[in-house]
């Protein structure tokens, strides 16, 4: 196991090095699209965005001030957590009640809101919900929660992680749902009952640890969905991350800012992709060997 | 027979077989989130109609699929020319200040964006371009995760396979959202659709890619690909009959989940301000007192679903109007194609449903009409297309007409009243097509003040026996007529000819390299570029009584001078003699008594009876008569008509397009001779006058100033451009920004002679270079060749030049015509109409496209 991650680490490490290559290379091409150099070909691009690689990862890049990148990550992180979080637990508890109370009738209505809820741009939760508050604003005179703004409380917190949990919601309510039901009708789920178990020694014994390996792809899954949809959620809230960073740096062609940035994302991705593995060997002794 | 028809279908596709033998649901077709396998039964009609996502996909894609087929056809505006610009203004009835975005109402079911364009037609417009780009782009991702993910699958462990591991980790590692945007920068937004294609789909490839992968690697090791290897079938040929088909299903599931995130991707990109083309990036003033130069923001120049959402995002607090529509759009199309995914997951779990119909060669025809509608849309992405067709719509029998009105008015004479009944033709014209006034607002005609001379008699010139009657008479305005310049005035003379030559530059003569020379009672003949030109008072202080210039025989060279004092130049000056500029031809005819010809004429013969320092005269045998009586010198107002048509574009309507053409012509003379000047230059203002008209159909907005100018003066040296050029009051603020600036024309157009001459379109070769490559390019499309060729001065070139105004002047190639020729008959509406066509596309382009 240790080999395994240790081999991991390294590979992340050189995906990290591709990374920032990559983004330096786009961000040069970015700003040489605006003045346009016939002379300047992609082959000098790339050894321009090789050596700004060097510096960086030799740490003499102008990096920007670690304090602020560090707070825009925290701020980024606690949303997404929070909503990750709350969107596992319901999505989770809602697919998999549903799955095992086994009624035919409640399929269709929850696939299908499940399909309205994978379906539905943030951007337009982000809208619905704005649009509802100052309506309520406007009619009650009573402001229910903050409709932009940065703070750790309810009032700030509930609109963004709101829209960011609505695609994992769904998500992970639909992959619960119909993996939990699928696992319940296998042959080794009778045979589980047939030998006398409980419905809960079942679940929890036969069930669970067979559901976990497409459930654990979904949250995966979900967390990249989510990293994706921060810029717009950020930008949409103006929540100072690193979403919104991003877009900001991008449109102020700040190459070196992106770059952090970007990696900061990418790594987060990585290492929760890297965890996941990992559980996935815990739970599931057959990935062992693969 | 269908047993022969099954035995060639055998043959043809060897693996229709396995579609046959395939009783049971093909191995592998599992699912990995319900992991029923298909129960095989045969797909009935009630799979179709019970499933619900399937019917909900179907429904809302095929009116996605509909919507952006004809949407631009139900589209109740046309978003490309007729974007209506609403200035914020107070209405006094409503009392309230209105500016956009305007609520929806009767005008428009959506309301507007903050242009003032029709949102319902934005979106109906912008559904095709955002489709079609969202399909090509799913179309990409799937075939090149296809073929990277299969290949890489079937080589497990191979170099190829790490590789397409490693990209697809290091593509997937970055929120996609961030990748593309960056991506579609780096590639240059301005280049449009082609930029958004490849960004979305260098990003977007990989999960396909990781997905192929891993199905290819499990199903490499089922027995019955083992089994196909073992019958002799090669590595590809095993993957493309036994494996793809087993993939085929989920991937045709995949491909409409995959638009489904296409979709939301371009969705979300749009809203954070990434949308097709970028837009112009202009600083725009909403209000008197609220600039916006700190955020450019983009003018959609191509309508797209994106574009509308990332602009009403500003207005979400106050105006939420404009941008729910595309939210919405986006939601509902995300939502269909997600239904129709999760449908066909149904259906082929249920029926096992055979998808080996992706495989055939119509398949083919599949990805060939789309990258085909792809192209159109490329193509036809932004506005170019509907110039055309606003071009399209030009009617030279309209402009013909037009001539044919201006062609009955006395020739047009400058200060006479035939120009005057032109005028007020082409001012109601203006009035009719939705121009406004020019000077100060108040009325289309003006004029300027300037002094004419006319002739009372018809001028006279001919060659008359020894002393004879007139052996040939000339005629006036066509073959010869009079300047008025320093001592040229009336006179009634009959005199020998005597030709003086020269043969040293001009500067090198001074004031007594001519002692003498006697011309006491002779008319001289003189070659232009070969006499300084101010040889006529000399000739006139050496006693000569009258002077024939030999000119060229363009157009205007014989015209007849008849201002006063044009550019400072001294007019009228006693004591005066008659001094005539005549055609090459009617100094040959001069010259046949002699026996000469006009290259002879130069050399230092046996005819020269005195001579001096680089000059010598020699005297001829023909006698000439001349005779002109001028009036006196009257105040005269010549009227040109101004129409402008007010650009609606903040930053572009300072630029002012003038487009100017001349209308008047020689006019009466006084024995009652009528030109009708029909092709110089009534042709022209039918020209621009059909071009209003075309605009005005069309609901055309231009985005820069249009100033139609049809002048009056043509004819005479000056035709009151410089004048008008330097009264600012004459470009009223065109916008409110600056009103202090320079208002100089940005471009000027000049089109000319545009109802004859030979069949190709001439442009002067001094014009700007890209209005004449815009020009030529329009003219090809109508199918008219373009030449440019040689120089030639034009009336106040030099005023234009000194502005550093862009100009062009645009005829048909060899457009001289005799004055009297000059009439409608000449016309042909056939060129009226080609020329009509290239010029308003051309004109279109100018007042709408951002870059010229």
């Amino acid at each position: 196991m240790l080999r395994f991650v240790s081999r991991r680490v390294a590979f992340i490490l050189i995906i990290a090095v591709l990374i920032v290559f990559f983004v330096y290379l786009g961000m040069g091409m970015v700003r040489n699209s605006e003045v346009v150099d016939p002379n300047y070909n992609l082959l000098e691009h790339s050894l321009d965005a090789w050596q700004l690689t060097r510096a960086f990862v030799a740490g003499r890049a102008p990096v920007p001030d670690r304090a602020d990148i560090w707070q825009a990550y925290v701020n980024s992180m606690g949303l997404v957590l929070v909503a990750l979080a709350g969107a596992t637990v319901l999505g989770l508890s809602i697919g998999g009640v549903a799955a095992l109370t086994k009624r035919k009738r409640l399929a269709l209505p929850l696939l299908a809101v499940t399909i309205v809820g994978i379906s539905v741009p943030s951007f337009f939760v982000a809208l619905l919900l704005r649009v509802g508050e100052l309506r309520f604003l406007a009619v009650t005179g009573h402001r229910l929660v903050s409709v932009a703004g940065f703070g750790w409380d309810f009032q700030h917190m509930l609109l963004p992680v709101l829209v960011l949990a609505a695609w994992p919601l769904a998500y992970l309510t639909r992959t619960s749902f119909l993996s939990l039901g699928r696992v319940m009708e296998e042959d080794y789920i009778r045979t589980a009952y047939a030998k006398g178990l409980t419905r809960r020694w079942t679940v929890r014994g036969h069930a669970l640890r067979n559901v976990a390996v497409p459930l654990l792809t979904a949250l995966g899954v979900s967390v990249r969905f989510a990293l994706s949809a921060l810029p717009v959620v950020e930008f949409f809230f103006a929540w100072p991350g690193v979403g919104v960073g991003l877009l900001t740096a991008i449109n102020e062609r700040q190459a070196t800012l992106v770059v952090v940035l970007a990696l900061v994302l990418g790594l987060t991705i990585l290492f929760v992709n890297l965890a996941l593995d990992v559980i996935y060997r815990v739970v599931d002794p057959r990935m062992r060997q693969a | 027979m269908g047993f022969l028809k099954g035995v060639v279908r055998q043959i043809l596709d060897p693996r229709s077989r396995l579609d046959r033998l395939s009783l049971s649901p093909e191995p592998g077709a599992h699912d990995d989130e319900t992991g029923l396998l298909g129960v095989g039964s045969r797909l009935r009609a009630r799979h179709v109609v019970l499933n619900a996502p399937l019917m909900f996909g179907v429904l809302i894609v095929t009116g996605l699929f509909a919507i952006a087929v004809f949407g631009p056809l139900w589209a109740p505006k046309n978003p490309y020319i007729a974007s209506q610009h609403i200035v914020p203004h107070y209405d006094f009835q409503r009392q309230e200040y209105i500016r956009p975005p305007l609520p929806p109402s009767s005008e428009f079911p959506l309301g507007t964006d903050r242009w003032g364009n029709d949102l319902l037609s934005l979106m109906l417009h912008g559904a095709r371009n955002t489709l079609v780009a969202c399909a090509f782009i799913t179309m990409v991702r799937i075939l090149a995760g296809l073929v990277l993910g299969g290949v890489a699958g079937w080589n497990e462990g191979s170099a190829f396979d790490r590789l397409v591991m490693g990209l697809v980790v290091v593509v997937t590692s970055v929120p996609i959202l961030i990748s593309s945007m960056i991506l579609i920068y780096a590639l240059d937004i301005r280049r449009g659709l082609p930029v958004f294609i490849i960004a979305l789909s260098a990003v977007g490839w990989a999960e396909m890619a990781q997905y192929i992968r891993s199905e290819f690697m499990i199903l490499r090791k089922a027995p019955y690909i083992e089994g196909a290897r073992a019958t002799g079938l090669s590595g590809l040929a095993t993957a493309v009959r036994h494996i793809l088909p087993n993939v085929l299903p989920h991937v045709l599931v995949i491909t409409f989940l995959e638009m489904g995130a296409v979709m939301m991707l371009l969705g979300e990109l749009g809203f954070v301000g990434v949308f097709i083309g970028g837009g112009s990036r202009i600083p725009v003033v909403t209000d008197i007192f609220e600039f916006e130069t700190l955020n450019p923001v983009g003018i959609p120049d191509v309508p797209e679903w994106g574009v509308i959402l990332a602009e009403g995002f500003r207005w979400l607090r106050s105006k939420p109007f404009v941008v729910l529509p595309p939210a919405l759009a986006f939601f509902i199309a995300v939502l269909g194609f997600n239904a129709m995914g999760e449908g066909l997951r149904r259906l082929i779990e249920q029926t096992g449903f055979s998808t080996g119909f992706l495989l055939r060669k119509r398949m083919l025809l599949v990805i060939g009409g789309l990258t085909l509608a792809t192209v159109f849309v490329m193509n036809n992405t932004g506005p170019a297309p509907w110039y055309s067709r606003v071009a399209g719509d030009y009617n030279g029998q309209a402009a013909y007409e037009h001539v044919a009105a201006l062609a009955q008015m006395d020739g047009r004479g400058s200060g006479q009243p035939g120009g005057w009944q032109a005028a007020e033709y082409i001012a109601r014209q203006f009035e009719a097509y939705g121009l406004e006034p020019g000077r100060r607002r108040t009325s289309f005609i003006q004029d300027i003040e300037t002094r004419l001379v006319r002739p009372v008699e018809q001028p006279y010139l001919a060659l008359v026996g020894e002393p004879g009657p007139a052996r040939q008479a000339f005629r006036h305005q066509l073959d010869f007529g009079f300047v008025i310049d320093g001592h040229g005035g009336s006179g009634d003379i009959v005199a020998p000819l005597t030709f003086v030559g020269f043969d040293r530059e001009a500067a090198q003569y001074s004031w007594e390299s001519f002692k003498g020379l006697d011309l006491r009672d002779r008319i001289v003949l003189l070659l232009q570029d070969n006499a300084p030109d101010d040889f006529a008072t000399e000739a006139l202080i050496r006693g000569a009584s009258g002077v024939l210039w030999v000119v060229g025989d363009g157009r205007d060279d014989v015209r007849s001078q008849l201002q006063v004092g044009a550019r400072g130049r001294e007019s009228l000056l006693e004591p005066a003699i008659p001094i005539y500029r005549i055609r090459v031809s009617v100094a040959q005819a001069l010259l046949q008594p002699d026996g000469m010809d006009l290259s002879q004429l130069l050399l230092r013969d046996a005819r020269v009876d005195q001579a001096g320092p680089g000059w010598f005269a020699k005297s001829l045998t023909a006698t000439v008569h001349m005779a002109l009586r001028l009036g006196e010198p009257q105040p005269v107002h010549v009227p040109f008509v101004l129409g402008y048509k007010f650009g609606s574009d903040y930053d572009l309507s300072d630029q002012l397009v003038v487009v100017y053409a001349s209308f008047d012509g020689l006019g009466l003379d006084p024995d009652g001779t009528i030109y009708p000047a029909a092709n110089h230059n009534a042709s022209s203002v039918g020209l621009l006058l059909e071009v209003a008209r075309l605009w005005q159909l069309q609901e055309l907005n231009a985005r820069r100033s249009v100033l139609f100018v049809a002048w009056g003066g043509g004819q005479l040296d000056e035709p009151g451009a410089k004048e008008f050029l330097n009264d600012a009051h004459n470009i009223p603020s065109l916008s409110t920004r600056d009103m202090y600036r320079d208002f100089a024309p940005a471009i000027v157009i000049q089109p000319d002679y545009a109802g004859a001459g030979g069949d190709s379109l001439f442009i002067h070769p001094d014009s700007d270079r890209r209005l004449t490559r815009l020009l030529a390019e329009t003219a090809s499309q109508v199918g008219i060749e373009v030449v440019t060729g040689q120089q030639h001065v034009l009336p106040h070139e030099d005023l234009l030049a000194s502005r550093r105004t862009r100009w062009l002047h645009v005829t048909w190639s060899d457009p001289d015509v005799a004055p009297d020729e000059d009439t409608l008959e000449w016309i042909d509406p056939d060129k009226l109409q080609k020329l009509g066509e290239a010029f308003s596309l051309a004109l279109t382009t100018i007042v709408r496209q951002t870059s010229y």
